[in-house]
């Protein structure tokens, strides 16, 4: 190599260390998907259409997706660091390295003469030009021929090149005229931009007072709405006083008549007396027809007056008039009357308006029946950690016998279940708000949460959506369906009594060979709200719960039977003991009709590394808040999130070993709190995220002790929040708080029952039995959640409940195990205590077809969400 | 250095530096961000011989936006129209902020070797150019002659 071949290298070198965008040395480079290295900032900053959240690469055109934390997610360009930090030391570094490789000593300065033409072109060196100038030649070309010394800079410079290097010169000069009339430029900039703030000020001030012009308009409507109600009260009150008045003019009327009557009758008695004795008295001789007809009348009179005496003729009846005013119903639709929406819910109010206006009030105390109903249960929850006992009693709050008028529960039969289920959901929505406002104490981030904080508050409802966020926090949602079914399943046992405890079938049970017998019957059908409203007492609850966990409730108490009666080897199982003399129920068929799936009903992704695509996606959970589907997009070391329709949503996570990056994640779990739990593999640590897919905390280290891991791959989380760890190389499952703290271990290497051979996906049921896809083993095995092995089921196959190398595992709410049977390409349906049910899938990258499997989880609705790893999608079933 | 990005002086550095053959770029003495140019009319093209005078003036949003250039000589091209606005898709949708000055002349010169009367700025000269293709580069050659020798460069 000679010396100018070393000189042009390096300033190859300088050049490739060259920011394409600044021009300048990188600071902070980052490589793009395109492998395009530019600067972080302004370079990378500058690009990004906030829009579209899209970078273009300005080199190949190329369109990437920002990653959630902006373009400082992109990753460094290490090399490139490398390189700036080798010829960091003002070039003299890479100098020393190719004059040691070219194995000649040369002297600085022949070196400094090589480099000169391209230096003198750089003109960021040109102050170390002058520094470095020290010689008495020319500062360019070291010639030295007439000398004169440079007005500006001092430097000297030879005839030949002043002019080169007066003009470089008044370029700068100028150039520092127009950095100052930029900044002066940039200042009234700033001044022009600051009334925007004071806008924002005046703007919320604005804000403010619309917010108490609204809250004293909605008091001026309860006003006015009440004052019309008190106005047809006191119409009302009346047309009653009125109508006594009138009642009473009429009796008064009749009993004077007959008053008279009997005046008029005593009156002509007096006067026939009086007449006959003075004419008997007179002495005079009497006619004899007169005597008779005398007699006669007598005999008249007489009948007439034994009438009044022995009753036939009484004073007339008088009748009572009593005002029935005492209406319990009325009393509490006045108790309960009117009702405060926070959010802007306009058609909700307006079906409102359009009911009759008698069953007005029943509508407004169903509504707020709905969330109160909520507040019962969670209230049954907290009662079920210290007493039991009270629980029979504790859901028939006061609340609801109030409401036990019939025409309030026709009412809520009849309101179309829509409404019903849309009702907590979206009380539900509107309370996460506060709950999340005053657990996290995070600032006003989304638009509903600011609307709230701004909506006028009632102080009662006020005061029940905090006991209600309390309630939601402090128990998991696991405490209230233990509960829930606990109280279910004791209601079932006395109202029903004891049931057959045996009970076959065959495998290919279908719902119409279900149904033998009347008994059976009930409870062999897939278990309907009706059914629900009808066995339990506390059916009405069912109802009041109609959003996404609702399904929990009766089911688990289902399965949980099967199970105990099903599996011999569960008799005695510590976990569900208390359940283990009831009466046994079977559910043959599940709702979520595994024999009719096999066709998917949504697919996405692809293979690539754009939003919405996958390379090699593995873990996949559903958030039981709202149902949304997170992808553990492996090698893209991200998780993607998606709604249940398969809309793309969010993102978030790169690669890296530092907080909230990945290397290779595999298993996702999502808790009752919305927490996103994930397994970093390749880390060998579990990373906890908030809903918002903000960083939390992390756990765990590579090694084999209590609480390290060695390439962690699936995860799950109980109704406790315990999070369960497949240690995959550990060959055994750890078991952790939420916070991170070691709980417990068991397994180890073998393939004896309870023992592992590469455990990849785990999940629990909600009655807290721990399924685990024992994969190299090619069989599920099952354990209490203290870790006692329960029962294994699944062998080496590919006959129905053989499997191949099972990975993905998930539970629906009836207790069906579904399994990704990765090596035989299918997924295969299980009841909870092992017996196959159906399958469906084969190779292949069609509709319906896997190339290898990964996780699985299922929707509330039911399906069943499949990671298709090889193809590089998710389906939907 | 908020005012005037290192960038633009670097390029403007090298381009004095290490001038584009055919092709001059001065900036002007108030204001930094205008430079006077001059393109060589490229050979085996009716614009050969001729020098056209263009201006180039780079927007406070440079490099994130294009440089706005213009041509001032009159020029008989389908892709330029009579004001000297210039159609070229790295001027517009296209730019990137890895292109630089040197870059865009450099394309200008190519679009002069290669008019494109299918996406036209003006109408009549791309009606022309491809009605009658002889007859419209004799046109620009004609104008050329007309407008862009030397003499009419100076004196503009």
């Amino acid at each position: 190599m000679t010396s100018s071949e070393m000189s042009l290298g390096s300033e190859h070198v300088q050049r490739l260390l060259q920011c394409a965008v600044c021009l300048e040395r990188f600071k902070q480079p980052k490589i793009l998907p395109c492998q395009h290295t530019f600067c972080l900032t302004p370079c990378l900053e500058g690009l990004v259409d906030r829009r579209t959240r899209s970078i273009r690469c300005p080199e190949c055109r190329a369109d990437h997706f920002v990653p959630r934390n902006g373009v400082t997610s992109f990753p460094n360009n290490l090399t490139v660091i490398g390189f700036l930090e080798l010829s960091g030391s003002s070039g003299r570094a890479l100098e020393n390295m190719s004059r040691s490789e070219a194995g000649e000593v040369l002297q600085t300065s022949r070196i400094r003469e090589l480099l000169q033409p391209q230096r003198a072109s750089s003109p960021q060196q040109i102050p170390q030009d002058a520094a470095g100038a020290e010689g008495p030649g020319c500062a360019v070309c070291r010639n030295e021929g007439r000398i004169t010394r440079c007005c500006h800079c001092d430097q000297l410079v030879c005839e030949i090149c002043r002019r080169g290097h007066m003009q470089q010169y008044a370029i700068i000069i100028m150039l520092s005229q127009q950095v100052r009339a930029d900044v002066t430029r940039m200042i009234s900039q700033v001044r022009r931009g600051m009334p925007h703030i004071s806008e924002q000020i005046i703007a919320i001030g604005r804000k403010g007072s619309q917010l108490q012009s609204n809250c004293e308009s909605v008091k001026v409507e309860i006003t006015e709405a009440l004052e019309k109600h008190i106005r047809e009260l006191k119409i009302r009150e009346r047309t009653l006083r009125e109508d006594v008045d009138t009642f009473l003019a009429g009796e008064l009327r009749n009993l004077r008549t007959h008053q008279e009557n009997a005046e008029v009758e005593i009156a002509s008695l007096t006067s026939f007396c009086d007449t006959a004795e003075s004419f008997l008295s007179t002495g005079r001789p009497v006619p004899e027809g007169d005597l008779v007809e005398m007699r006669g009348q007598c005999f008249e009179h007489l009948e007439n007056v034994q009438c009044y005496e022995d009753g036939t003729i009484r004073p007339p009846n008088v009748k009572q008039i009593q005002a029935s005013l005492e209406s319990p119903f009325l009393s509490s639709t006045i108790s309960n009357f009117g009702d405060l929406v926070i959010t802007t819910r306009a058609n909700q109010t307006q079906r409102h308006t359009s009911v009759d206006e008698r069953l007005e009030p029943v509508h407004r105390s169903l509504t707020s029946l709905l969330p109160q109903g909520n507040v019962s249960a969670s209230r049954l929850s907290d009662a079920y950690q210290g007493e039991v006992r009270a629980l029979s009693v504790s859901p028939r709050s006061t609340f609801l016998s109030t409401l036990m008028d019939s025409s309030a529960l026709d009412e809520s039969s009849q309101t179309d279940p829509r409404t019903l289920a849309s009702s907590p959901g979206v009380s539900q929505r509107q309370l996460s708000s506060p709950n999340r406002t005053s657990q996290e104490e995070e600032p006003p981030a989304d638009n509903s949460r600011w609307n709230l904080a701004l909506q006028p508050t009632h102080p009662h409802r006020r005061s029940r959506y905090e006991r209600r966020s309390d309630t939601r926090i402090t128990s998991t949602p696991g405490g209230r369906l233990q509960t829930l079914s606990q109280m279910r399943d004791r209601t079932r046992h006395l109202s029903l009594g004891a049931l057959p405890a045996t009970n076959e079938y065959s495998e290919e049970n279908t719902p119409e060979r279900d149904t033998e017998g009347p008994v059976g019957r009930s409870f062999n059908r897939p278990a309907t709200n009706e059914d629900r409203e009808e066995v339990s007492p506390g059916g009405d609850l069912s109802v009041t719960f109609p959003g996404a966990r609702s399904y929990n409730f009766l089911p688990s108490t289902l399965r949980y039977n099967a199970s105990a009666a099903d599996a011999g080897d569960s008799q005695s199982d510590p976990v569900s003991g208390f359940n283990s003399n009831s009466p046994s129920i079977y559910v043959n068929t599940p709702r979520n009709k595994y024999n009719q799936k096999g066709t998917a009903v949504v697919r996405f992704g692809q293979r690539g590394n754009e939003p919405a695509s996958f390379t090699w996606p593995r873990g996949v959970s559903v958030s039981p808040l709202d149902d949304n589907i997170y992808v553990s997009d492996s090698s893209n070391h991200r998780v993607q999130v998606f709604d249940n329709s398969g809309k793309f949503l969010k993102t978030f996570g790169q690669y890296g070993q530092s907080e909230g990056e990945f290397d290779c994640l595999a298993g996702v779990a999502i808790n009752g709190l919305g927490q996103v739990i994930i397994a970093d593999r390749y880390n060998h640590r579990v990373q906890v995220f908030d809903r918002n897919g903000r960083f939390q905390s992390a756990f765990g280290c590579e090694g084999s002790g209590e609480g390290q891991l060695n390439y962690p791959w699936g995860v799950a989380c109980d109704n406790m929040g315990f999070i369960y760890v497949c240690d995959k190389e550990n060959h055994r499952i750890q078991v952790f708080q939420s916070n991170g703290n070691f709980v417990r271990m068991f397994g180890h290497f073998g393939s004896r029952p309870g023992q592992f051979e590469n455990p990849h996906y785990i999940a629990v049921s909600p009655d807290n039995k721990v399924y685990i896809s024992d994969s190299s083993n090619h069989r599920i095995q099952v354990f209490s959640m203290y870790g006692d092995f329960l029962f294994a089921f699944g062998s080496c196959g590919v006959l129905r409940g053989q499997m191949k190398f099972p990975r993905g595992i998930a539970i629906d709410n009836q207790g069906f195990v579904v399994v990704a049977d990765s090596g035989n390409n299918r997924i295969q349906i299980f009841r909870a205590d092992g017996r196959f049910y159906s399958m469906f899938g084969s190779w292949g990258n069609e509709n319906g077809q896997f190339k290898g499997l990964e996780g699985l989880t299922i929707l509330a609705n039911g399906n069943v969400v499949v990671s298709d790893r090889e193809n590089h999608r998710i389906q939907i079933f | 250095m908020a005012g005037l990005p290192r960038r633009i002086i670097k390029e403007t550095q090298r381009l004095m530096a290490e001038p584009v053959a055919g092709i001059t770029a001065i900036p002007d003495e108030q204001n930094a961000r205008y430079f006077h140019v001059v393109v060589a009319g490229p050979s085996q093209s009716p614009y050969e011989g001729g020098l056209f005078k263009l201006e180039l003036f780079l927007p406070e949003e440079y490099p994130m936006s294009a440089p706005k250039v213009r041509f001032m000589t009159k020029i008989y091209h389908p892709n330029i129209d009579k004001l000297g606005r210039i159609c070229l898709d790295i001027l517009k949708d296209k730019w990137s902020p890895a292109l630089q000055i040197r870059t865009v002349l450099l394309s200008i010169q190519a679009l002069l070797s290669a008019p494109n009367p299918d996406d036209p700025l003006d109408n009549s000269v791309a009606e022309h150019w491809k009605t009658n293709e002889k007859s419209a580069i004799d046109q620009a050659r004609q104008w050329t002659q007309l407008h862009a020798k030397s003499n009419s460069v100076n004196s503009h």
